[in-house]
C-alpha cells in the first residue's frame, strides 16, 4: 500500500511552459488522463462535443529532472490542475510526484507549497485520430493567425479559413459586415501548397486552441476542404496538436 | 381581439413614432435609448372594471409582494394586495395560468393592488419583515394596507416579471393573520446558508421557482440578506437552478435518437429539438415585425444565444431572462428521461405578442411541449423536415446561424 517501488517525480524549471500548454488545453476539456512515461508526459483527450481533440506530448528533456520507474495514467480535473498552476510564479519550480492516491505538485522557491490533486476516473477509452490527408500546409506567426480570429469574430461566430497560391486567408461574413485578413505567401515561415482549399469553423473553438501560441513561434496549420484543420503548436521538447471538426457550410 | 387589447394597441401606438431598432436588444430594461422610462413600458390607462374597488384603506388576501428596481439600491418594495378574496391564491402564481390569453392575464393582474414603501435593499427593518412573511407564506396572508392616497390604475409591464395593475405609496402596512411558512424557510432564514444553496435546497424539496423566486426576492437567503427587485430575482432564480439541474444532466447517457417537441400558446411557438450528443443549449428568437419590441422592423429579427457542456460565462443579453426560462424547463425535461442531449430551440414571437407578460410564458410554454410526446427521428435531416413544416420563418435562416445544427464531429472522418 505504501508504493515503496513504484514512483514518478518530475520538476519543471519553467512553470509558464506548463501553464501555457494547460490553458488551451482545460479551455476545452475538463478532465483528462495525463499518462507519464518512460521518454515524457503525454495526454490526449477530446472536447465533451466531440468537435475539438488535444495532443500533447512533453518530453522529459525540458525537465530539470525526470525519474519514472514504469507508465503511470494519473485522472487529472483539468481546472483543478490550472488553479494550482495558477499559483507558482516565473521563478519558481514547479515538482510533479505521484503520492499514493494523489498527485502532488509543489510550488518551490523561498517556500515549499504543495499541493495534492485528487487523481480522478477518467475514461480510459482509446481516442482514434483520424487520417487525413492535406493538400495545404503552412507555417504562420500565431499572433498574426489569433489577430485575425479577433478580426473575424466582430462580424461573425464562425470562420473560413482558405489557402491558395496567394497565401493564407481568414474570411468571416455576417449581417453586420464583412473581414477578410490575408496572410501573403511572403509573410508565412514555411508555404506547402498542393491544391488551394478552404474549411470553415467556429471561432469560439479556434480562440480557444489558440491560447496556446503563447508557447510556441510558429503554428503549423494543415488545412483541406470541409475536414478537420490540425493546428500544431512546435515549441523545444513540446509538441501540442489540435484536431478541429469543421461547420457545415450552408451559405 | 378582446376590449382591453384594443385599448392597450392604441395606447401603443401613441408612442409608435420614438420605437427603434434598439428597442428589441433592450426590451426596456437596458434603456438604450437614454430616456428615464421605456416609453414603450410607460404606464398604460386603460378602464378596468376593478378600479371602483379601490379604497385609501384596502384589507384583503395579499398573495405576494413586488419588489421595484427603479433608484436601486433605494427601491420600492410592498405587498400585492387582492380587491377581491376569490382566487386571490392565483394572482400571483403563474403556474396556474398556462392557457389563459392577454386579456385574461391583464384582468387577473387588475386585481391586485401594488403597495410601494422605499426601501434600501441592505436595511432589514419591521415593515421588510412583514413584506418577507408575506412572500414566504404559502398561501395568501390577510394584510391590512393604508395608502396615502387612492392608487391609481394603470397597467405596467415588464419582459421578465408579470404585468401590474393599480398601485399607491403605503402609509401603513399590517399583517392580520399567521402567515403560513414552511419550517425548513424559516430556518433558512435564520441559517447561515449561501443564497444559492438555499435556492437549490428549496427546488430539491419539491418547491417551484414562483415560490422560490417571491422568497429570494424579499430577502430571506443569503449570508448577507437584502431585497432583490422581483425581475432580478426571477432570472436569477432562473440560473441558479437551471445550472444545478444541468449539472446533474451531464452526469446522464445521451439520448439515442432525435426528438422534437413543440407547442404554441400567447402567440409565442416553440419548437425544441434535442440532438443526441453531450449537454449543450441554443436558443433563438425570432420577432415578428410589429410587436412591441419590432415596431421599426419590416422583416423579422432573429436573437440567438447559446452554451456549451462547460456553461456561459456572459449573460445572455439579447434573450436575457427568456434564455434562462427556456433552459430550466428543458433541462427539467432532460432530467426527467434520466438523459443529456444537445438541445436547440425556435421561439417564433407572432404578431399578436403585443404586450410582454413575463418570462413565466416562456417558461410554462416550454414546460409544456417538453410534456407532450415528442416526435423521434434517426436522422437529423429528418427532424429538421420536420420542424420546417411548423416554423413561420425559413428554416435556412435559422440554420446560418447556428452552431450545433452546423458542427460535424470528429469521428464523422475517422
Amino acid at each position: 500500500m505504501n508504493g515503496v517501488s513504484k514512483m514518478f517525480r518530475a520538476i519543471m524549471p519553467e512553470p509558464k511552459i506548463m501553464r501555457n500548454t494547460f490553458a488551451a488545453i482545460s479551455n476545452l476539456i475538463d478532465e483528462a488522463n495525463l499518462k507519464a512515461k518512460e521518454d515524457g508526459l503525454y495526454l490526449r483527450a477530446m472536447d465533451p462535443a466531440h468537435v475539438a481533440l488535444v495532443d500533447m506530448e512533453m518530453r522529459k528533456e525540458i525537465f530539470e529532472e525526470y525519474e519514472i520507474d514504469e507508465e503511470k495514467t494519473f485522472g487529472i480535473d483539468l481546472d483543478r490542475l490550472m488553479t494550482v498552476l495558477k499559483r507558482a510564479k516565473s521563478d519558481d519550480r514547479i515538482i510533479l510526484e505521484h503520492k499514493e492516491e494523489v498527485l502532488r505538485i509543489t510550488i518551490e522557491n523561498s517556500a515549499k507549497r504543495s499541493f495534492d490533486l485528487p487523481l480522478i476516473d477518467v475514461s480510459e477509452e482509446e481516442i482514434r485520430i483520424p487520417e487525413l490527408d492535406y493538400p495545404c500546409v503552412i507555417e504562420i506567426d500565431p499572433d498574426a493567425f489569433e489577430a485575425g480570429i479577433k478580426d473575424a469574430e466582430t462580424v461573425s461566430d464562425h470562420v473560413t479559413l482558405k489557402a491558395s497560391e496567394d497565401g493564407f486567408f481568414i474570411v468571416a461574413k455576417g449581417d453586420l459586415g464583412n473581414v477578410e485578413v490575408q496572410i501573403r505567401k511572403e509573410q508565412t515561415l514555411t508555404f506547402d501548397i498542393n491544391e488551394s482549399a478552404r474549411s470553415m469553423f467556429s471561432i469560439e473553438y479556434l480562440k480557444d486552441i489558440l491560447k496556446a501560441s503563447k508557447i510556441a513561434d510558429s503554428i503549423k496549420v494543415y488545412l483541406g476542404n470541409d475536414i478537420p484543420v490540425k493546428l500544431e503548436f512546435l515549441a523545444p521538447g513540446i509538441k501540442l496538436t489540435f484536431l478541429l471538426a469543421p461547420r457545415i457550410e450552408s451559405e | 381581439m378582446g376590449k382591453i387589447k384594443c385599448e392597450i394597441v392604441k395606447a401603443i401606438m401613441k408612442y409608435r413614432p420614438m420605437s427603434r431598432k434598439l428597442c428589441l436588444a433592450c426590451k426596456g430594461s437596458r434603456l438604450l435609448c437614454h430616456r428615464p422610462k421605456c416609453p414603450l413600458l410607460t404606464k398604460i390607462n386603460i378602464q378596468s372594471s376593478f378600479e371602483r374597488k379601490l379604497r385609501e384603506e384596502i384589507f384583503g388576501p395579499s398573495p405576494s409582494i413586488f419588489v421595484g428596481h427603479s433608484g436601486y439600491p433605494n427601491v420600492f418594495v410592498g405587498p400585492l394586495t387582492a380587491v377581491e378574496d376569490e382566487k386571490a391564491d392565483i394572482l400571483d402564481d403563474p403556474s396556474k395560468w398556462y392557457g389563459l390569453d392577454l386579456e385574461d392575464i391583464v384582468k387577473l393582474r387588475s386585481m391586485l393592488v401594488r403597495g410601494k414603501t422605499r426601501k434600501n435593499v441592505k436595511k432589514m427593518d419591521k415593515i421588510v419583515e412583514k413584506n418577507q412573511e408575506v412572500a414566504l407564506s404559502i398561501k395568501p396572508v390577510d394584510t391590512e394596507v393604508k395608502f396615502a392616497k387612492k392608487p391609481k390604475y394603470s397597467l405596467t409591464f415588464s419582459p421578465v416579471s408579470q404585468p401590474l395593475g393599480a398601485s399607491g405609496i403605503i402609509e401603513k402596512f399590517d399583517v392580520a393573520e399567521n402567515p403560513k411558512i414552511p419550517k425548513r424557510v424559516d430556518n433558512l432564514l435564520e441559517d447561515k446558508v449561501k443564497a444559492n444553496e438555499a435556492v437549490v435546497e428549496l427546488y430539491e424539496r419539491g418547491y417551484d421557482v414562483y415560490y422560490i423566486s417571491r422568497a429570494f426576492s424579499s430577502g430571506a437567503f443569503g449570508i448577507e440578506k437584502r431585497l432583490v427587485p422581483t425581475r432580478w430575482s426571477i432570472t436569477a432564480v432562473d440560473d441558479i437552478v437551471g445550472k444545478h439541474v444541468i449539472s446533474k444532466i451531464k452526469k446522464y447517457s445521451e439520448i439515442s435518437e432525435y426528438m422534437v417537441f413543440h407547442n404554441t400558446y400567447l402567440y409565442n411557438h416553440f419548437e425544441i429539438l434535442l440532438m443526441p450528443s453531450k449537454w449543450q443549449f441554443e436558443m433563438f428568437e425570432a420577432w415578428a415585425p410589429n410587436t412591441i419590441w419590432t415596431l421599426a422592423y419590416t422583416k423579422p429579427a432573429i436573437n440567438v444565444e447559446r452554451e456549451g457542456f462547460f456553461g456561459r460565462t456572459t449573460y445572455a443579453e439579447s434573450e436575457a431572462g427568456a434564455y434562462y426560462a427556456a433552459r430550466l424547463a428543458v433541462a427539467e425535461a432532460l432530467e426527467k428521461m434520466k438523459k443529456q442531449a444537445c438541445a436547440v430551440v425556435f421561439r417564433e414571437i407572432y404578431e399578436g405578442y403585443i404586450i410582454p407578460v413575463g418570462v413565466w410564458e416562456i417558461r410554462e410554454n416550454v414546460r409544456k411541449a417538453m410534456e407532450k410526446k415528442p416526435k423521434k427521428f434517426s436522422t437529423l435531416k429528418e427532424a429538421l423536415e420536420d420542424i420546417k413544416t411548423r416554423l413561420k420563418i425559413p428554416l435556412e435562416v435559422y440554420l446560418k446561424r447556428s452552431s450545433p445544427l452546423n458542427q460535424t464531429k470528429l469521428e464523422w472522418f475517422l
